[in-house]
Protein backbone atom coordinates (compact mmCIF):
# COMPACT_ATOMS: atom_id res chain seq x y z
CA UNK A 1 0.00 0.00 0.00
CA UNK A 2 1.22 3.37 -0.74
CA UNK A 3 2.38 5.31 2.44
CA UNK A 4 0.57 9.07 2.49
CA UNK A 5 2.22 11.72 3.64
CA UNK A 6 0.37 13.75 6.26
CA UNK A 7 1.18 17.61 7.60
CA UNK A 8 1.78 15.36 10.80
CA UNK A 9 4.42 13.31 8.94
CA UNK A 10 6.54 16.31 7.30
CA UNK A 11 6.30 17.82 11.13
CA UNK A 12 7.77 15.05 12.30
CA UNK A 13 10.64 14.65 9.43
CA UNK A 14 11.38 18.48 9.88
CA UNK A 15 12.05 18.20 13.69
CA UNK A 16 14.02 14.82 13.18
CA UNK A 17 16.27 16.85 10.53
CA UNK A 18 16.62 19.91 12.79
CA UNK A 19 17.84 17.19 15.59
CA UNK A 20 14.98 16.94 17.79
CA UNK A 21 15.31 13.70 19.43
CA UNK A 22 12.22 10.85 18.92
CA UNK A 23 11.26 11.49 22.48
CA UNK A 24 10.67 15.25 22.53
CA UNK A 25 8.82 15.05 19.09
CA UNK A 26 6.29 12.62 21.06
CA UNK A 27 6.32 15.03 23.47
CA UNK A 28 6.14 18.50 21.21
CA UNK A 29 3.31 16.44 18.80
CA UNK A 30 1.24 14.39 21.44
CA UNK A 31 2.36 11.16 19.60
CA UNK A 32 3.22 7.72 20.20
CA UNK A 33 7.17 6.86 19.38
CA UNK A 34 5.70 4.28 16.77
CA UNK A 35 4.22 6.94 14.77
CA UNK A 36 7.54 9.06 14.79
CA UNK A 37 9.41 5.48 13.63
CA UNK A 38 6.39 4.98 11.01
CA UNK A 39 6.73 8.53 9.40
CA UNK A 40 10.13 8.47 9.16
CA UNK A 41 10.20 4.74 7.72
CA UNK A 42 7.64 5.55 5.02
CA UNK A 43 9.63 8.80 3.62
CA UNK A 44 12.82 7.49 4.19
CA UNK A 45 11.65 4.07 2.17
CA UNK A 46 10.48 6.39 -0.63
CA UNK A 47 13.62 8.84 -0.68
CA UNK A 48 15.96 5.88 -0.55
CA UNK A 49 14.44 4.02 -3.45
CA UNK A 50 16.78 2.73 -6.18
CA UNK A 51 15.07 5.76 -8.90
CA UNK A 52 15.59 8.17 -6.48
CA UNK A 53 18.43 7.64 -5.75
CA UNK A 54 19.80 7.52 -9.51
CA UNK A 55 17.93 10.86 -9.88
CA UNK A 56 19.86 12.20 -6.94
CA UNK A 57 22.96 11.50 -8.41
CA UNK A 58 22.42 12.35 -11.78
CA UNK A 59 21.00 15.96 -9.90
CA UNK A 60 24.47 16.23 -8.18
CA UNK A 61 26.33 15.49 -11.24
CA UNK A 62 24.32 18.83 -12.72
CA UNK A 63 25.49 20.80 -9.55
CA UNK A 64 28.47 19.63 -9.91
CA UNK A 65 29.02 20.60 -13.77
CA UNK A 66 27.55 24.08 -12.37
CA UNK A 67 30.33 24.49 -9.90
CA UNK A 68 32.85 23.77 -12.85
CA UNK A 69 31.46 26.55 -14.97
CA UNK A 70 31.14 28.74 -12.29
CA UNK A 71 34.75 28.25 -11.25
CA UNK A 72 36.86 27.15 -14.23
CA UNK A 73 37.01 30.53 -15.77
CA UNK A 74 38.56 32.11 -12.31
CA UNK A 75 40.22 29.24 -12.13
CA UNK A 76 41.74 29.71 -15.80
CA UNK A 77 42.64 33.50 -14.64
CA UNK A 78 44.98 32.11 -12.48
CA UNK A 79 42.89 31.83 -8.97
CA UNK A 80 44.88 28.65 -7.25
CA UNK A 81 41.64 28.12 -4.49
CA UNK A 82 38.87 28.27 -7.94
CA UNK A 83 41.51 26.03 -9.44
CA UNK A 84 41.84 23.04 -6.29
CA UNK A 85 38.01 23.74 -6.92
CA UNK A 86 37.62 22.75 -10.13
CA UNK A 87 40.05 19.89 -10.17
CA UNK A 88 38.08 18.29 -6.88
CA UNK A 89 34.70 18.71 -9.06
CA UNK A 90 35.96 17.25 -12.02
CA UNK A 91 37.45 14.14 -9.87
CA UNK A 92 33.74 13.57 -7.90
CA UNK A 93 32.12 13.97 -11.15
CA UNK A 94 34.61 11.04 -13.05
CA UNK A 95 33.80 9.17 -9.57
CA UNK A 96 30.14 9.00 -9.43
CA UNK A 97 29.88 9.34 -13.28
CA UNK A 98 31.80 5.88 -13.52
CA UNK A 99 29.09 4.31 -11.82
CA UNK A 100 26.84 5.06 -14.32
CA UNK A 101 29.04 4.19 -16.85
CA UNK A 102 28.93 0.78 -15.08
CA UNK A 103 25.31 0.60 -14.25
CA UNK A 104 24.63 1.54 -17.35
CA UNK A 105 25.12 -1.95 -19.37
CA UNK A 106 23.11 -4.31 -16.52
CA UNK A 107 19.84 -2.15 -17.81
CA UNK A 108 19.78 -2.46 -21.41
CA UNK A 109 19.29 -5.58 -23.03
CA UNK A 110 21.87 -7.75 -24.79
CA UNK B 1 10.04 -0.08 39.96
CA UNK B 2 7.85 1.27 37.01
CA UNK B 3 8.67 0.73 33.11
CA UNK B 4 8.82 4.67 33.00
CA UNK B 5 11.02 4.05 36.08
CA UNK B 6 13.40 1.47 34.66
CA UNK B 7 13.74 3.54 31.04
CA UNK B 8 14.77 6.80 33.13
CA UNK B 9 17.79 4.89 34.52
CA UNK B 10 18.53 3.33 32.00
CA UNK B 11 19.37 6.34 29.67
CA UNK B 12 20.99 8.10 32.71
CA UNK B 13 23.37 5.07 32.67
CA UNK B 14 24.09 5.25 28.70
CA UNK B 15 24.15 9.24 29.02
CA UNK B 16 27.00 8.81 31.80
CA UNK B 17 29.03 6.69 29.66
CA UNK B 18 28.57 8.76 26.91
CA UNK B 19 30.00 11.27 29.03
CA UNK B 20 33.27 9.20 29.25
CA UNK B 21 32.57 7.84 32.99
CA UNK B 22 33.86 4.27 33.56
CA UNK B 23 31.35 1.23 33.57
CA UNK B 24 32.63 0.80 37.33
CA UNK B 25 31.79 4.74 38.58
CA UNK B 26 28.25 4.42 36.65
CA UNK B 27 28.00 1.38 38.67
CA UNK B 28 28.94 2.84 41.50
CA UNK B 29 26.84 5.87 41.15
CA UNK B 30 23.73 3.91 40.42
CA UNK B 31 24.88 0.69 43.20
CA UNK B 32 24.58 -1.81 40.75
CA UNK B 33 26.83 -4.40 39.61
CA UNK B 34 28.85 -3.41 36.10
CA UNK B 35 27.40 -5.95 34.04
CA UNK B 36 24.08 -4.58 34.83
CA UNK B 37 25.66 -1.03 32.69
CA UNK B 38 26.90 -3.39 30.39
CA UNK B 39 23.66 -5.13 29.84
CA UNK B 40 21.82 -1.64 29.45
CA UNK B 41 24.52 -0.59 26.82
CA UNK B 42 24.29 -3.87 24.70
CA UNK B 43 20.37 -3.06 24.49
CA UNK B 44 20.25 0.55 23.93
CA UNK B 45 23.41 0.10 21.32
CA UNK B 46 21.24 -3.51 19.71
CA UNK B 47 18.49 -1.08 18.94
CA UNK B 48 20.42 2.28 17.87
CA UNK B 49 22.23 0.12 15.35
CA UNK B 50 19.48 -1.95 13.98
CA UNK B 51 19.36 -2.11 10.40
CA UNK B 52 16.14 -0.08 10.88
CA UNK B 53 17.29 2.81 12.79
CA UNK B 54 20.38 3.34 9.63
CA UNK B 55 18.32 3.47 7.25
CA UNK B 56 16.78 6.26 9.43
CA UNK B 57 19.81 7.79 9.83
CA UNK B 58 21.25 8.02 6.45
CA UNK B 59 17.56 9.52 5.02
CA UNK B 60 17.92 12.04 7.74
CA UNK B 61 21.64 13.21 7.17
CA UNK B 62 20.74 13.34 3.37
CA UNK B 63 18.09 15.70 4.29
CA UNK B 64 20.36 17.41 5.96
CA UNK B 65 23.01 17.71 3.75
CA UNK B 66 20.56 18.55 1.03
CA UNK B 67 19.24 21.62 2.97
CA UNK B 68 22.86 23.02 3.46
CA UNK B 69 23.10 22.65 -0.18
CA UNK B 70 20.32 24.68 -1.27
CA UNK B 71 21.80 27.16 1.05
CA UNK B 72 25.16 27.16 0.11
CA UNK B 73 24.88 26.44 -3.37
CA UNK B 74 23.15 29.88 -4.06
CA UNK B 75 26.45 31.03 -3.07
CA UNK B 76 28.72 29.00 -4.54
CA UNK B 77 26.86 29.97 -8.00
CA UNK B 78 27.75 33.68 -7.48
CA UNK B 79 31.54 32.86 -7.08
CA UNK B 80 31.98 32.17 -3.55
CA UNK B 81 34.72 29.60 -3.25
CA UNK B 82 34.00 28.84 0.08
CA UNK B 83 30.80 28.10 -0.40
CA UNK B 84 31.93 25.92 -3.17
CA UNK B 85 34.21 24.08 -1.64
CA UNK B 86 31.85 23.18 1.09
CA UNK B 87 28.92 22.07 -1.59
CA UNK B 88 31.26 20.33 -2.78
CA UNK B 89 32.38 18.26 0.12
CA UNK B 90 28.72 18.12 0.79
CA UNK B 91 28.70 16.41 -2.46
CA UNK B 92 31.21 13.79 -1.44
CA UNK B 93 29.38 13.46 1.68
CA UNK B 94 25.83 12.51 0.42
CA UNK B 95 28.02 9.93 -2.66
CA UNK B 96 29.70 8.33 0.25
CA UNK B 97 26.77 7.85 2.93
CA UNK B 98 24.57 6.56 -0.12
CA UNK B 99 27.03 4.38 -1.68
CA UNK B 100 27.07 6.45 -5.22
CA UNK B 101 30.99 6.22 -5.20
CA UNK B 102 31.92 4.05 -7.75
CA UNK B 103 35.44 1.98 -6.24
CA UNK B 104 38.56 3.36 -8.13
CA UNK B 105 39.54 1.33 -10.89
CA UNK B 106 42.12 -0.81 -9.94
CA UNK B 107 42.94 -4.17 -11.74
CA UNK B 108 44.91 -6.89 -10.48
CA UNK B 109 45.21 -8.32 -13.71
CA UNK B 110 46.47 -5.30 -15.72
CA UNK B 111 48.77 -4.47 -12.90
CA UNK B 112 50.50 -8.13 -13.03
CA UNK B 113 50.75 -7.60 -16.81
CA UNK B 114 52.19 -3.95 -16.32
CA UNK B 115 54.74 -4.91 -14.43
CA UNK B 116 55.52 -8.32 -16.76
CA UNK B 117 55.37 -6.05 -19.55
CA UNK B 118 58.13 -3.80 -17.83
CA UNK B 119 61.80 -5.96 -19.60
CA UNK B 120 65.41 -4.30 -17.99
CA UNK B 121 67.51 -3.03 -20.99
CA UNK B 122 69.49 -6.65 -20.94
CA UNK B 123 66.23 -8.32 -21.27
CA UNK B 124 65.52 -6.07 -24.01
CA UNK B 125 68.77 -6.69 -25.93
CA UNK B 126 68.19 -10.18 -25.03
CA UNK B 127 64.67 -10.40 -27.05
CA UNK B 128 65.83 -8.27 -29.49
CA UNK B 129 68.99 -10.84 -30.59
CA UNK B 130 66.23 -14.01 -30.46
CA UNK B 131 64.01 -11.84 -32.66
CA UNK B 132 66.92 -11.53 -35.25
CA UNK B 133 67.89 -14.82 -34.89
CA UNK B 134 64.64 -15.97 -35.45
CA UNK B 135 63.79 -17.26 -31.79
CA UNK B 136 61.05 -14.40 -31.49
CA UNK B 137 57.09 -15.12 -30.53
CA UNK B 138 55.28 -17.12 -32.92
CA UNK B 139 53.94 -14.67 -35.78
CA UNK B 140 50.63 -16.98 -35.72
CA UNK B 141 49.78 -19.02 -32.87
CA UNK B 142 51.46 -22.57 -32.95
CA UNK B 143 54.05 -20.68 -35.46
CA UNK B 144 57.58 -19.42 -35.72
CA UNK B 145 59.11 -16.66 -37.36
CA UNK B 146 61.87 -19.23 -38.59
CA UNK B 147 59.08 -21.50 -40.25
CA UNK B 148 59.28 -23.89 -37.47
Amino acid sequence: MASVRTDLDAEIVAARVAGVPEREICRRLGCARARVEAALDAWAARKLAPENVVRMLVDDLGRLSELERVFAPMAAAGDVGAAKLVRQARRQRARTGNLILRRAPASRPM
Amino acid sequence: MEEGDVERLDRQIVTLRALGQSEAAVAAHFNISVADVRRVIDEKAAVALSAQNRVRMIYLQGLAIEELEAIFMKQARAGDIQSGNLCHKLFERKATLFGLNAPLRIDPIQLAESVQGRLTTTEQLARLLDDIQGKGKPVIDGERADGS
